[in-house]
């Protein structure tokens, strides 16, 4: 479906939302248009859920809604410093984008590009990344997520692990680089034997 | 067929018309701002917009229209996000409470894709989705007439504050509706296999990038995932109690049995594949706030509270 069909179904939401509001300011019991609103409401939600066929925010939660394959595929972003060594980075060092949402994108699109515009997105992502780094090794990380609520601050529907702490447990060398890979494994395997990862280098990038 | 009609007109008009307290509404736009504000003020959504171009180049025009997101504005979306900001607060405190739904519903339904439509449409599991129509549908209706600043809130229970309760309600039970449901459309009968639900449990505690670093992480999973018979249970439990918990806004006694079931549910997943599930406080649009302040005045003025909870119930 179309997303201007789809914005038009969002805002035959709002406008009987609205005409439901009018109607029921003078006479309060009448609901004819309510109802209408009701319906119309419920059609399009239901619809869009049990067809799952997204029209958000009538959304389709399609949450853990799959079959585990025996193998599966993930990717990992590491870091690489000006003496060649590779670093974790941590899910904060991305911010103020949040890596879920980035690595949905990098598999969804990132392949599909040619290697020069790769590369201008991966020179950008190294720049926040390192950005990032300078902040917390001078002690001073940017909170992009907890600058108002602190440790009230809504966590991510993902846990990640944080493997950065201020100042000495940041890696004290410059990023120069990006390396992305693909981690293979075998769910039955890698559980019996936490070893049993393949990793495949997928791209490279070096800061000229 | 006249009788089943009129059958089923009683069963709308009990759903949705029945009287309710103002309270209870009022509550709801309370319960839906905060939480609103709550996510918005532990992200960075503004900044999305300054991505480079190359990030923006494979999303679909009319996607872009349909939020109006227009990338390369970061300056005018922290504005908007000032507003929303602003108008969440006066929706909370019930200052011009319909306006202010209806004027951040908005600005969420716009705000909320700046994090995810560089790459999908579809930002469901980001904290706003159920916020956008609840926001909305409460601005429809007379959601300031309780917890407003100014005014005596009406003591009389009517139709008019019950519709718009129902329908938010029934805004976050579909979540469960469809997590249930989805599973079966797109994965079939075989999601519910045993083996299935080890993987998954198994696949959680083996991504070292997806974890929480507490302790009490990454112990229940593999515990479950030891027993198919616990394996079994988990995937009845992801299907079937989903599934019923659409009854919840319309019958007590499911209230009463699959909310505290919903919030025993998220720690599971919590503590076993490491989701947060950023929707668990809206939970509290199901408990009678109402009954609760009339009990908890009860107590304090020596009433019998046996006498208030039947006129409680007969409202409902």
């Amino acid at each position: 479906m179309n997303g201007v069909v789809k914005g038009l179904l969002f805002l035959g939401f709002v406008a009987l939302g609205l005409m439901a509001a009018y109607s029921t300011r003078a006479k309060r019991d009448e609901f004819r248009v309510v109802n209408a609103f009701l319906i119309y409401t419920l059609v399009l939600g239901l619809g869009a859920g049990l067809t799952q066929r997204e029209v958000w925010p009538f959304s389709t939660w399609p949450l853990v809604a799959a079959l585990v394959a025996p193998t599966i595929t993930h990717p990992r972003i590491v870091a690489v410093d000006v003496e060649g060594q590779e670093h974790p980075i941590d899910y904060r060092a991305w911010g103020p984008f949040e890596i879920d949402e980035l690595l949905g994108w990098e598999g969804k699109y990132f392949f599909g590009l040619d290697r020069s515009t790769q590369d201008r997105v991966a020179g950008y992502l190294l720049r926040v990344i390192e950005h990032n780094r300078e902040q917390w090794a001078a002690g001073k990380p940017v909170p992009y997520f907890d600058r108002y609520l602190g440790p009230l601050s809504t966590p991510f529907f993902l846990g990640h692990p944080e493997h950065w702490t201020q100042g000495a447990g940041v890696p004290s060398q410059s990023f120069r680089g990006l390396r992305l890979y693909d981690e293979s494994w075998n769910v039955e395997e890698r559980w019996r034997d936490p070893t049993k990862v393949t990793r495949q280098l997928a791209y490279e990038y070096m800061a000229p | 067929m006249n009788s089943i009609v009129e059958r089923l007109r009683n069963l709308w008009d009990r759903a949705f018309f029945s009287p309710e307290p103002a309270l209870n509404l009022a509550c709801a736009r309370v319960i839906f701002a905060v939480h609103a504000l709550w996510v918005l003020l532990s992200r960075d959504l503004p900044a999305h917009s300054a991505l480079p171009a190359e990030f923006w180049q494979n999303v679909d025009r009319t996607d872009l229209w349909r939020y109006l997101i227009f990338p390369g504005h970061p300056e005018l979306e922290y504005g908007l996000q000032a507003v929303a900001i602003v108008a969440l607060s006066l929706a909370a405190l019930g200052i011009l409470p319909r306006f202010s739904c209806f004027v951040s519903g908005l600005l969420l339904y716009h705000l909320a894709l700046l994090e995810t439509l560089y790459w999908t449409p579809n930002p469901y599991q980001r904290g706003f989705t159920v916020d956008v129509l609840a926001l909305l549908t409460l601005s429809f209706s007379r959601c300031g007439d309780a917890l407003r600043l100014g005014g005596s809130p009406p003591t009389t229970p009517s139709a008019i504050y019950c519709w718009p309760l129902r329908l938010v309600q029934f805004h976050l039970a579909s979540v469960y509706l469809f997590s249930g449901t989805s599973k079966l459309y797109r994965a079939g009968i075989q999601w519910l296999d045993p083996e299935n639900l080890r993987s998954w449990f198994l696949v959680f505690a083996e991504q070292d990038q997806v974890r929480r670093l507490e302790a009490m992480f990454n112990t229940v999973g593999p515990w479950i995932a030891q027993y198919w018979l616990l394996c079994l249970v988990a995937g009845l439990y992801g299907i079937v109690a989903n599934i019923l918990f659409i009854t919840v806004p319309f019958n007590r006694y499911s209230r009463r049995l699959l909310v505290p079931d919903a919030f025993f549910f998220h720690i599971m997943v919590l503590l076993s594949l490491n989701i947060f599930w950023i929707n668990t406080p809206q939970l509290l649009v199901y408990v009678n706030w109402h009954w609760l302040v009339t009990w908890l005045r009860s107590k304090t003025t020596a009433k019998p509270a046996g006498e208030l909870n039947v006129r409680v119930e007969h409202h409902r």
